[in-house]
């Protein structure tokens, strides 16, 4: 009968365990798939900026995209600061710094959202059509990386995601084209770049814009 | 004072008009539609179907040689409203000729590959001139394999799926184009049935091959996730050749091995051979004869520049006589010549036969030199002249005289071909240096060169370098080009214009530089970096930062890692590539330039233009740009080819002075 006792108390113990393990196995697997899953960001016409957060820059986009739903999902990498990884650096991605922005119904144009310091990978761009899901996974092209200068307007370039498509591909493209774009950014984001000054955001190593802003040499 | 006024405006006019009378030969009076894309003659001799291209739509056009009268069989803009061109034509028997064409329907809304549709129709030759001929449609999906010429009237048609046939095909039971099906009038007369099957394989055929006489050879299917080639014998697939699994198509030739997976597209007339293409080169530039049973691979032909789609073959010999290539966008035919298929020569006479009469006493050929456009001639047995019976560009037809001269210099210890083409005359001329572009795997011939005559027709000498790089004459020239972007390539260039330069029918203080793609960066290369030998230089859709270029959006991972191993690594080598980058070279610039780009161009962006265009504004130069907003990668059409080599006619007698 002690025995009993002993070996229910055991059994209850052992369950009030069990049940104790089990809840904290579950609050720990939420913390986790919280973790990992994209937060979610949106990206706002340039005609009003967010405010910017500590240690935080302006993202400048100029979308050309349709289609059904499209999205991007893009992660923060480690970078040590740089504003690109150099010759035989890893791609190494921040796992708890998962991004997803919808792009759908977008129209045409300049867009903004304000997000911490770094270098981005975007990993993924989304464009389903009907029953033709399309992923394209960026994760391994260097080209799709962007960075961001906190207090800076870094333009990333011109993502264009074709409305015409084949059954089994579809024309996606991150542009540099900070020269091409300059003049429009200009006229449509002067006072925010007086503020925020306007910045190549490449996640590559690319120097014209920076060559462009430098003073002129004077020849002797 | 009025006569005053009227005398200056007198002046004025004299002005203009002698201005407008400088040009030669104007771009708007040069620049026009290929009028004809291809031709057949059919197989008594007697006719010759061509295919005529305009700006709008395309014709088939038949040609009688025994009255020489000319007579339009279909207008496309006729027989449908929608975007329709000609695929190929072919005779079956003396009396139909074939033609495919495609149409783009509406199909699923923003869904591309759902909106060509293949259409075969089949046109009797021999109605009345004065009533539209009567055509045949074949419904049936699939696609024309043979044309049985000892059987006229009867053809061969292909039809893929899980299991694929080959059917024989009566023309005279076919229904007439748009009749509609009813059950009297079955669809194309009933005849995809097993009765009419000679051949079938299981799986996805993409080619069949056949014998001169028609009968099956062999077959080229997709079947459990493999490529197979098979011979068929009785009708069915029955030995193996080769297969190649998904893997192995996809694998790029390792280290040291010139070419990828080699493909079948065409049987070849020695025995157990094929005419094959690299499935996994970048560029298809390069026809090969390949025998699997002994492992012989070796190299029949090279195009210029363009990406080879299809093979042509003389159906009477099974020989190989030209490649069907996109160029601006376009299906454009390239003939080899009969006596020199690897450019090993340098004779500026292009001669193929196109194809002859069942008993050989009519031959069809296409001729061209280097300063006569393609035509087709008629050539009779026992009859001293020829008859001609179409060209590509009859407004230029003994319009344009120049004279061509080959040569080489050696540069670093590689020989450099270069060839010079001068309007006749003593001169001296002024010089344009017009660099191909690609720049490796590509080179110029000696054949006729659309961009260089008109220049010549304008009083030009006109200079294209082929330097190390370019393909066309040996693999150590082609090979010396790789990671020589903004190096050796362009000291090539350098050093035959001024060899050139020297001549005493050159004017030696004009001397300009222009180009496309490649062409156009080596044209700004060589006004920054030998200012005292170029007076000015004029960019198409040129790179103008090397970096950027490299890290295109529009190449593939594979594209990208070709042009890291010969171009440059943008990684580990930026500097040294920014070192060679126009862009950041404008400031050295002392020279006019003239830059003009498509913002279409996706194959060098127009971030290119801008980013020039911006410097050499920073930097206060003498420049001018240009931006087409319908134009891609250089001129495609009439309009913009008017359009910039007007612009560039002027900008180069300006700054030529």
């Amino acid at each position: 009968m002690t025995q009993n006792l002993e070996n229910k108390r055991l059994v209850e113990c052992n369950s009030g365990r069990m049940a104790l393990f089990l809840k904290s196995a579950i609050f720990t697997a939420l913390f986790l798939s919280e973790s990992v899953i994209a937060r979610t960001l949106s990206l706002v016409s340039y005609e009003n900026p967010p405010d910017l957060g500590s240690r935080q820059g302006y993202v400048l986009v100029k979308l050309d995209v349709d289609g059904t739903a499209p999205s991007i999902e893009f992660f923060k990498l480690y970078s040590n600061g740089s504003t690109y990884l150099e010759s035989g650096k890893k791609t190494r991605l921040r796992k708890n710094n998962r991004y997803h922005i919808s792009l759908k119904g977008k129209p045409s144009g300049y867009y903004l959202m304000a997000i911490p310091s770094g270098l981005y990978q975007i990993t993924q761009i989304n464009a389903p059509y009907f029953n033709l899901p399309y992923k394209l996974d960026t994760s391994s092209r260097r080209t799709w990386r962007f960075h961001v200068e906190a207090e800076k307007t870094n333009y990333i370039g011109s993502l264009f995601i074709g409305k015409q498509r084949k059954s089994d591909s579809i024309e996606v493209y991150l542009k540099n084209r900070i020269a091409t774009d300059f003049n429009e950014i200009q006229a449509s984001l002067g006072s925010l770049t007086e503020l925020y000054p306007l910045v190549s955001g490449t996640g590559v190593q690319d120097v014209f814009f920076n060559s462009w802003q430098g003073p002129l040499e004077v020849e002797q | 004072m009025k006569i005053v006024c009227q005398l200056i405006q007198l002046a004025l006019l004299s002005f203009i008009v002698n201005v407008g009378s400088a040009v030669a030969m104007p771009a708007e009076t040069y620049f026009k539609p290929v009028e004809t894309m291809t031709a057949q003659i059919s197989p008594d001799g007697k006719f010759v179907a061509s295919v005529a291209q305009g700006d709008e739509s395309q014709k088939l056009v038949i040609w009688n040689s025994v009255d020489g009268s000319k007579r339009t069989l279909i207008d496309l803009k006729a027989l449908t409203p929608r975007d329709a061109s000609i695929r190929f034509i072919r005779w079956i028997g003396p009396r139909y000729i074939v033609a495919q064409f495609m149409e783009l329907k509406k199909g699923v809304k923003n869904l591309l590959d759902t909106k060509p549709a293949y259409r075969l129709l089949v046109l009797d030759v021999l109605g009345s001139k004065s009533l539209p001929p009567k055509v045949f449609e074949v419904k049936t999906s699939g696609w024309l394999v043979h044309a049985l010429p000892d059987e006229p009237g009867y053809f061969l048609y292909a039809k893929s799926g899980i299991y694929s046939k080959v059917y024989k095909i009566d023309v005279s039971k076919l229904n007439l184009l748009n009749q509609k099906a009813s059950k009297l009038v079955r669809k194309d007369g009933g005849q995809f049935t097993a009765q009419n099957e000679v051949a079938s394989v299981k799986g996805f055929a993409a080619r069949w091959f056949f014998d001169l006489s028609g009968q099956p050879e062999s077959a080229l299917y997709f079947d459990e996730g493999k490529l197979h080639l098979s011979r068929i014998a009785d009708g069915i697939s029955s030995t193996p050749i080769k297969s190649w699994t998904k893997e192995e198509l996809e694998e790029k030739p390792s280290a040291g091995e010139k070419y990828g997976v080699l493909i079948p597209v065409s049987i070849s007339p020695e025995d157990g051979a094929y005419f094959c293409l690299d499935t996994t080169a970048e560029k298809d530039r390069t026809v090969y004869q390949c025998n699997f049973s002994t492992g012989e691979e070796s190299v029949v032909y090279r195009s210029d520049s363009y990406d080879i789609v299809d093979l042509i073959i003389d159906e009477s010999t099974g020989a190989l006589i030209g490649v069907k290539v996109v160029r601006d966008g376009k299906l454009e035919y390239q003939y080899i010549d009969e006596s020199i298929q690897v450019n090993d020569g340098m004779t500026s006479l292009l001669e193929t036969t196109v194809g002859a009469s069942i008993d050989n006493t009519v031959k069809l050929y296409f001729s061209e030199t280097h300063d006569q456009p393609g035509r087709y001639f008629i050539r009779k047995q026992g009859q001293k002249s020829d008859q001609l019976v179409a060209s590509k560009f009859p407004h230029l037809d003994g319009r344009l005289e120049s004279r061509q001269f080959h040569d080489w210099i050696q540069v670093e210890g590689i020989d450099i071909p270069y060839v010079l083409n001068m309007p006749k005359g003593n001169g001296p001329y002024p010089l344009i240096v017009m660099p191909h572009g690609g720049p490796l795997g590509i080179f110029d011939h000696q054949y006729f060169d659309y961009y260089t005559q008109f220049f010549v027709a304008n009083k030009y000498a006109v200079l294209r370098v082929n330097y190390r790089g370019s393909s066309g004459y040996s693999a150590e020239l082609e090979e010396a080009g790789i990671q020589q972007w903004g190096n050796l390539m362009l000291e090539d260039i350098y050093q035959a214009t001024k060899v050139v330069g020297a001549r005493k029918d050159i004017a030696s203080s004009q001397i300009c530089a222009a180009g496309v793609s490649y062409g156009g960066y080596a044209a700004l290369m060589m006004a920054i970096k030998h200012q005292q030998l170029f007076r000015c230089a004029v960019s198409i859709a040129g790179v103008t930062d090397v970096n950027l270029y490299l890290n295109s959006p529009y190449t593939s991972e594979a594209q990208t890692k070709w042009l890291q191993e010969n171009v440059g690594d943008t990684v580990k080598n930026y500097d040294l590539l920014k070192d060679i980058s126009p862009v950041y070279l404008a400031q050295e610039l002392s020279r006019p330039v003239f830059i003009i780009h498509g913002e279409k161009d996706e194959v060098v962006d127009i971030e290119h233009m801008h980013r020039m265009h911006m410097m050499l504004s920073k930097f206060n130069k003498d420049y001018e740009w240009k931006v087409y907003p319908d134009m891609a990668h250089g001129p495609a059409d009439s309009e913009h080819h008017v359009a910039v080599f007007s612009s560039i006619i002027e900008f180069i007698e300006k700054n030529m002075k």
